[in-house]
């Protein structure tokens, strides 16, 4: 019977030595692998931005027809 | 005796947990390297990557320089791409996917390696010492060039102390979080680690970063923080030992791939040949399916279309790019910080004269140019003012509209727009409009950074985050 009231108590000991703070996690930091910054969003093209991309296109069209 | 050995079981089991630090991996230092050859085989890894195409940020690579060009700067017409082009819409892309945290951890890694050779080498006094130390000081001031030019703002010579730099890592340690420093730090430790560099005076050239690579250099960093003095006697210095090239030594020059040749001093690829490098076809490919924008184009004359190499050595009939692309460093650029250096000097005629010897070299039967009678500014130009603010005059529109020209596909025009007022534009690309914001030209310091040290400072315009996921 002292034998295990002896072993336990050690190994309580062996417990309370091997934890310097019981509650002792790895600092937990949100992870940043999905995060990006916020910049300018892009648009969807107006009907000016289609006027101005046609005359773009036409003129490469008309420049390298030749 | 029973209880002995449980006595003595428990006594060992406590030796072990009660020690909390006997894992610890702390010190750092252990380095195992000890004889310079060990020593520059850190070295020679890095500098093998840009032998072989493969370092995208000390001496970029055909991606990086071809995505820099036509892509975030303005030289392409990202609404005309075909379908077959592979390249981003315009630079917010590369920061909305993080993209920019990959030269930040490449190059700090340069210095890290760097650090590691100067810190912990002992051998002194052996050419093999000295090579390895030069190259130490040369690749970490490369490296803080780079990561200025990307992440910090066009240094303002009225406000050094105030502006932000980088954080300065000159001793390696893993644990240090330094916040950033100011930008006259950051010029000061360019300027230091590239002379320490030269002062070596080494002529082993498998080493890469020569003697007149890291004046080179230095002539850069002078032109980028605009010390105009500095950076025109170091330029003047170099043109006297690489003159420029004619049409033909240009032409030659250009088409050379993979061997240093006329007045190049570094490149990328030197061990690699056409033939073998499938990675270059793919660019290509993505390159010829985005055409040249007409504001490119309108940088040439009507005659000079006919009579300048640089046109008809990069402009196809359907305006797809057909110039090598350029991954180095060459003496052209020289010229161009000459003439840009003289001007703000304040010597209009000498910056001009430098710039007709450039043009003598690369247009046929060219004719020089008088302050009289300099030509029209290209009215499709993006940039408007200079590097002061100040609206361009007709001789700094002719020294620009040349440097644009002769460093095309070169990687330097987005750099070019960010050191001359970074003008916002829109890009139509799939429906959608895109705008490049003058913020963006500086890239955001990368988030995992900022938790790790949570006292350095972000770049102007970076604020908010979302999640992509």
């Amino acid at each position: 019977m002292n034998k295990y009231i002896i072993a336990s108590a050690i190994l309580g000991a062996c417990f309370l030595a091997s934890c310097e703070s019981i509650d002792e996690l790895p600092p937990i930091n949100e992870s940043t692998s999905g995060k990006s910054y916020r910049i300018h969003e892009p648009e969807p093209m107006s009907s000016q931005d289609f006027a101005a991309l046609n005359a773009i296109s036409q003129e490469y069209e008309a420049a390298t027809k030749k | 005796m029973k209880l002995f050995n449980i006595l003595a079981a428990a006594a060992a089991l406590m030796l072990c947990p009660s020690c909390t630090k006997y894992l610890d991996i702390k010190p750092f230092d252990k380095v195992l390297p000890e004889t310079a050859e060990d020593f520059s085989a850190l070295l020679h890894y890095h500098i093998n990557f840009i032998d072989e195409g493969s370092d995208n940020w000390l001496v970029p690579t055909f991606g990086t320089t071809s995505t820099f060009d036509a892509a975030y700067g303005d030289d392409f017409e990202v609404c005309l791409s075909s379908t077959s082009s592979r390249l981003p819409a315009y630079v917010g892309s590369y920061i909305t996917t993080n993209g920019y945290n990959e030269p930040y951890s490449k190059l700090y890694a340069y210095i890290r390696d760097a650090n590691i050779v100067l810190r912990d080498m002992k051998e002194q006094g052996t050419k093999e010492a000295d090579e390895v130390r030069a190259t130490a000081y040369a690749i970490r001031g490369v490296a803080y060039y780079q990561l200025m030019r990307m992440f910090c703002e066009v240094p303002d010579p009225a406000n050094l102390d105030s502006q932000l730099g980088l954080p300065m890592v000159t001793e390696f340690d893993m644990s240090a979080t330094p916040p950033r420093g100011n930008m006259a730090t950051l010029i000061a430790q360019i300027e230091s680690d590239l002379k320490a560099s030269i002062e070596f005076n080494i002529s082993n050239t498998i080493y890469r970063f020569t003697p007149d690579v890291c004046r080179g250099y230095l002539a850069r960093l002078y032109f980028w923080s605009r010390q105009w003095d500095k950076a025109l006697e170091m330029s003047q210095s170099l043109l006297a030992k690489y003159p420029l090239q004619n049409i033909d030594g240009y032409q030659s020059m250009m088409n050379e791939f993979g061997k240093l040749t006329g007045n190049e001093l570094i490149k990328a690829y030197r061990s690699i040949s056409t033939s073998n490098n499938n990675g270059l076809a793919g660019i290509n490919v993505s390159i010829s399916a985005r055409p040249i924008s007409i504001r490119f184009i309108s940088a040439f004359s009507e005659q000079d279309k006919a009579d300048d190499i640089r046109y008809t050595m990069a402009v196809n009939s359907k305006r797809a790019s057909k110039k090598p692309i350029f991954c180095g460093m060459r003496a052209a650029e020289f010229k161009l910080i000459e003439a840009e250096a003289l001007y703000h000097l304040g010597r209009k005629n000498e910056a001009l004269a430098a710039i007709n010897e450039l043009r003598r070299n690369r247009v046929k039967d060219a004719s020089d140019f008088t302050v009289d009678a300099l030509p029209t500014a290209n009215p499709k130009e993006s940039i408007t003012v200079d590097v002061n603010g100040n609206q361009l005059t007709p001789l700094l529109s002719l020294i620009l509209t040349e440097r644009r020209k002769e460093l095309f596909m070169e990687g330097d025009r987005f750099f070019e727009m960010k050191r001359n007022g970074r003008p916002e534009y829109i890009t139509f690309y799939n429906g959608t409009r895109y705008y490049t914001k003058s913020y963006m030209y500086t890239f955001p310091i990368p988030i995992r950074d900022l938790d790790i040290c949570p006292d350095l400072k972000q770049n102007p315009g970076y604020t908010e985050f979302i999640n992509r996921y």
